[in-house]
């Protein structure tokens, strides 16, 4: 597998099942490092080419990713780059190493392993929808299997060590993205956000660490990784997440019971710049989007799909644009096409109340 | 005896408090009492009135040019990239990460999963107390059985090793 077939490919999680509402994804990822081994940042570049070949032979040997992709950090294009970061297959940081450092991603893009980031791996499951406890069994087994070939870095008390102190301990962090536009389009998103937070829990934007919350997509994560276990973790969190689901709902409630008008006008209007926009950025496509989703889930928009939102959120970022057409685009040009792109996919969308 | 604040008055209160585990106490008059508020008996505030400090422990100061044994990163290194060289850096600087653990943290302990041999060693290592001090209490029953888990986990172990592959745990 190439990763051109791996951006054309329509098996990417993010259009894997249909379930997706208000919980948009789910992800668990966990921080390892190898045993008597420096750490990625601390350890010369002789090290690190070491340590990835030996991981990739280990995992090569797992069922898990049996007929994986291998990428190396060092032979790819600023632009395929990208792409993988905006499929939130590698994190920014590990898009800036070269030799030694590399990406092992399955078939379905369910799971990814980066190799020497800031830990010497970071493995990590990713669905649709709210399945937190399926993927973090799947992980977990992954896990296992990895440890068997290969000794990691653990201390009894603080358990895994990890580059970083913020990841010791279980190195889990859970997280959950969630589309709470009831919420925000009653102003009172704010509120939640701070009652997570006094709860430990970190709430970031559509795009990871340090971006605020674009097109109403919340992303809510576990803050503390030492102390509890990795169950008890991800079960605060799916606690947490049915309250916030059902908090939304109730807010969606309101909206239809009591500003109907305010509503529909608002999917409306959403409809009408999708349709006929000649230039739009990324940040407008991503509200558009939002409020296309919310006419979807009320069922004031019909012959559309969840999943398709996914996969037109996901084609419209500036790296899937410039791999499409297979060049380099000015942000100018990224913003038209951008707009014909939502034309083509949403022409036949109509606002049915 | 005089005030040991005011040095003036009469002292006509004993005030007792703990300093970083220190128990003192104190004579004061009921004037300085007043202005301190021990009245509403909150002796860290009276601690404020008296030393300045509340009843928080001074933070220990830290030696930035320490460093690890295993892989020479200092703590100032650390201070500025936030990461850490190795594993042997949490012990290296135990005393230095422990308020930052704490202040991120909810716990200080791990208590979830653990790698197979890992999970063995602490077991082993726990029942091999248990064993001395059942056979320093004479208890040769409890001793025996003790003793055939150990053996029992010790053999489980070999296998393992032999085979190459071992069960991991999870929590």
């Amino acid at each position: 597998m190439q990763i051109d077939t791996l951006v054309k490919s329509p098996g990417c999680w993010l259009s894997m099942r249909e379930d997706t509402g208000i919980v948009v994804s789910s992800r668990v990822r966990l921080a390892r490092n190898i045993r008597d081994v420096a750490f990625p940042g601390w350890a010369g570049e002789g090290e690190r080419v070491r340590v990835c070949r030996e991981l990739r032979a280990v995992f090569d040997r797992t069922e898990t990713m049996a007929g994986s992709l291998f990428l190396d950090m060092s032979e790819l294009t600023a632009l395929d780059k990208e792409i993988l970061k905006e499929r939130h297959l590698i994190s920014h940081e590990l898009a800036e190493k070269g030799a030694g450092s590399g990406l092992i991603v399955s078939e379905d893009e369910g799971i990814s392993v980066m190799i020497n980031e800031e830990d010497h791996l970071r493995m990590q499951a990713i669905t649709p929808g709210m399945h937190l406890e399926e993927i973090w069994h799947g992980l977990d087994l992954l896990d296992s299997e990895v440890e068997r070939g290969v000794g990691f870095a653990f201390d009894g008390r603080l358990g895994y060590l990890t580059a970083c102190p913020s990841n010791v301990g279980t190195g889990l962090r859970a997280s959950v993205m969630m589309h709470l536009s009831g919420l925000k389009l009653l102003d009172e998103a704010q509120a939640v956000i701070n009652g997570l937070e006094r709860i430990g829990l970190a709430v970031r934007g559509l795009l990871g660490e340090g971006t605020e919350a674009s097109g109403n997509m919340f992303q809510i994560s576990n803050q503390s990784t030492l102390g509890r276990s990795e169950g008890e973790i991800i079960a605060q969190l799916v606690c947490v997440v049915g309250d916030l689901v059902d908090h939304e709902r109730h807010a969606r409630a309101r909206l239809f019971q009591q500003r109907r008008t305010f509503l529909v006008d608002h999917i409306g209007r959403a409809i009408g710049v999708a349709l006929h926009a000649r230039i739009l950025s990324s940040r407008e496509a991503v509200d558009l989007l939002s409020a296309l989703r919310l006419g979807v889930d009320f069922g004031f928009i019909t012959n559309l799909k969840a999943r398709q939102i996914n996969e037109i959120m996901l084609l419209t970022q500036p790296g899937h644009l410039q791999k499409m057409c297979n060049r380099i685009l000015g942000p100018e040009e990224r913003d038209q096409m951008r707009a014909g792109l939502l034309r083509d996919r949403l022409g036949e969308v109509k606002l049915r109340e | 005896m005089k005030c040991q604040i005011c040095q003036q008055n009469e002292a006509n209160l004993q005030v007792k408090q703990v300093i970083s585990g220190d128990v003192r106490e104190i004579a004061v008059c009921g004037e300085c009492a007043a202005k301190s508020g021990v009245k509403e008996a909150s002796i860290p505030m009276l601690t404020d009135f008296l030393f300045g400090i509340g009843m928080k422990p001074q933070p220990q100061p830290v030696d930035e040019d320490k460093a690890c044994v295993e892989c020479h990163m200092r703590y100032s290194d650390f201070r500025k990239g936030s990461l850490l060289g190795c594993a042997a850096c949490y012990e290296s600087f135990e005393s230095e990460l422990r308020p930052l653990l704490e202040s991120i943290h909810e716990g200080d302990r791990h208590t979830g999963k653990a790698p197979a041999g890992e999970l063995a060693a602490a077991e082993t290592a726990g029942l091999k107390d248990r064993l001395s001090r059942a056979v320093a209490e004479q208890d040769f029953e409890k001793a025996a059985e003790l003793r055939d888990r150990l053996r029992e986990i010790e053999s489980k172990r070999e296998a393992a090793a032999c085979s190459g592959k071992g069960d991991s745990n999870a929590d």
